[in-house]
């Protein structure tokens, strides 16, 4: 299974099983998920292999299966790592929201594993099927609300130091 | 190192030998798979509504299919026998006429008024000779109907081909509809990661461009369609049904579709019994509703989404007419679009991804 898991691709049954382990799907009936597995497009990256690159546009959004993943910026010529992500992190979720180009940069740190979905296809599945979709939204929505109050207790934090 | 690389373009070698076979192989088929791509291109909405009641895709499919073919039949149980009445009754009186008598007059088949028209024609100018040139094209219809039976045997096997089309074509757009995603992750299970973003961007654009303007081009010959049916319903004309679906079926041919579309209407009222008066009538709607297509639909649906010259459209559609007739009229300001948005996306996708 180690390291056999990265060469052959993934069953059906086992992706509609590991959805149900990532946030944002983890609410979603099987059936959904099995719905939503229809649309997601398995990659695999060898280590070092350039996942998408800050200032592309931002077509799909990845959830990352098995490997490593590190997220980095490039200001004046300069590498500033963002985050390090492993299994059931996802990245690119920024582009699902704003029509914007990617605004960092991603490579595999190790063989990766990575499924992929288009901005376009999470927006028909939105449409098609909106009870799944509704709960897909307030997830996001849940995790940028976290993410916000972790940040302003980040701030008073830094804000006490000073004081 | 080196080794395996002449192994890899002997293999591109042979991959693109198969391909190229494949096509030769294939091709008699291509036009049954480009019917059935625009097939599902239509019924697929319809499809995806009817998922939405937790259907699943395959039974969606069968429902869409039945409810399909049990309209289309209905549809023929009452259009079918009126038109083969119709042409039957038609043909009849031409046969007994002309086995009849050898000249040709058109007066004893109720073409009465074609005949005074053209002698009105012709006292007014004699230089045309038309009287000479109708008796000769008369005749020359008369030599086909006589030879109606042969080319009758000559089209069954025509006839078969057009039986396997229509049962083959669903069948394939029923796989097509089925399994789309499924075609879709093999084809991009092959793409290296490089370029399977912008692969995937290009044809989700091209998708979404093309998409546009195909339901959009659709949308607009059936509004054309149905006012021209209600315009010659008002005044009463025979076969309103049928002739107001051939304007509007006629209608995407840019700046000769009108003209196209009104003839098989200017000949029902010129054969049958509506007063001639009509003809000004009907051209007075067609010239209203091609007035509201001109200013209102076609800005509203497809101006935006097409970006080409009238200059343009209009030698592409000659040059499809020199081409292939009256289809390649009708096709070729579309592919022509399909070509031209291939390009531009291609292109501002290529450098987006500074591949090129």
């Amino acid at each position: 299974m180690k390291k056999s898991s990265n060469e052959t691709t993934f069953s059906e049954k086992e992706m509609i099983q590991f959805l149900g382990k990532v946030s944002v799907f983890d609410k979603l009936t099987k059936n959904e998920r099995k719905n939503i597995a229809d649309y997601f497009y398995e990659r695999k990256f060898k280590a070092e292999e350039q996942i998408f690159k800050q200032d592309y546009p931002s077509v799909v959004f990845y959830i990352i299966k098995n490997g490593e993943v590190k997220v980095f910026l490039k200001r004046r010529g300069k590498e500033k790592e963002i985050s390090r992500l492993k299994s059931r992190d996802f990245i690119g979720e920024i582009g699902v929201f704003l029509e914007k180009n990617r605004v960092a940069s991603a490579i595999a740190k190790k063989e990766s594993t990575l499924f992929a979905i288009s901005k376009k296809d999470l927006k028909k599945f939105i449409d098609k099927f909106p009870k799944a979709g509704t709960k897909i939204l307030y997830k996001f929505g849940e995790i940028v609300s976290t993410y916000l109050i972790d940040q302003n207790e980040d701030s008073e934090e830094n804000e006490s130091k000073i004081l | 190192m080196k080794k395996s690389k002449k192994f890899k373009w002997i293999f591109l070698a042979i991959i693109f030998a198969l391909i190229f076979v494949g096509i030769l192989f294939y091709k008699f088929i291509i036009p049954y798979l480009i019917v059935a791509f625009i097939l599902s291109y239509l019924i697929g909405p319809i499809i995806n509504f009817v998922e939405k009641y937790q259907i699943s895709r395959t039974l969606s499919i069968l429902i869409v299919y039945l409810i399909s073919a049990i309209l289309i039949v209905l549809l023929f149980y009452v259009i079918v026998p009126q038109i083969i009445e119709q042409i039957t009754d038609f043909a009849g009186t031409f046969k007994t006429v002309f086995e009849k008598q050898e000249t040709v007059n058109l007066q004893p088949f109720g073409l009465e008024r074609i005949s005074e028209f053209i002698t009105k024609l012709d006292l007014k100018f004699p230089f045309l000779k038309i009287d000479k040139f109708i008796s000769s094209q008369g005749e020359k219809l008369l030599n086909l109907i006589k030879q109606l039976p042969q080319i009758l045997m000559k089209s069954i096997s025509g006839i078969v081909n057009f039986l396997a089309f229509l049962i083959v074509v669903p069948v394939i757009g029923f796989f097509i509809l089925r399994d789309e995603r499924k075609f879709l992750k093999s084809f991009f299970s092959i793409i290296p990661n490089r370029y399977f973003e912008f692969l995937l961007h290009l044809f989700e654009s091209i998708e979404e461009n093309f998409g546009k303007f195909f339901r959009a081009l659709l949308l607009e010959t059936g509004i054309v369609a149905v006012l021209s049916i209600l315009g010659l319903l008002i005044l009463g004309i025979p076969y309103a049904l049928i002739l107001g679906i051939i304007v509007g079926l006629s209608n995407p041919i840019k700046y000769f579709g009108p003209f196209i579309g009104a003839i098989p209407t200017m000949f029902v009222i010129l054969v049958g019994q509506t007063p001639d008066i009509f003809m000004l009538y009907v051209v007075i709607i067609f010239f209203v509703i091609q007035q509201i297509d001109s200013l209102i639909l076609f800005p509203w649906l497809i101006g935006k989404s097409m970006k080409m010259h009238p200059l343009f459209v209009l030698l592409t559609v000659i040059a499809g007419g020199y081409a292939f007739g009256i289809l390649g009229m009708l096709f070729a300001v579309p592919i022509v679009f399909l070509v031209k948005t291939i390009f531009e996306v291609s292109y501002k996708s290529l450098r987006e991804f500074e591949i090129i």
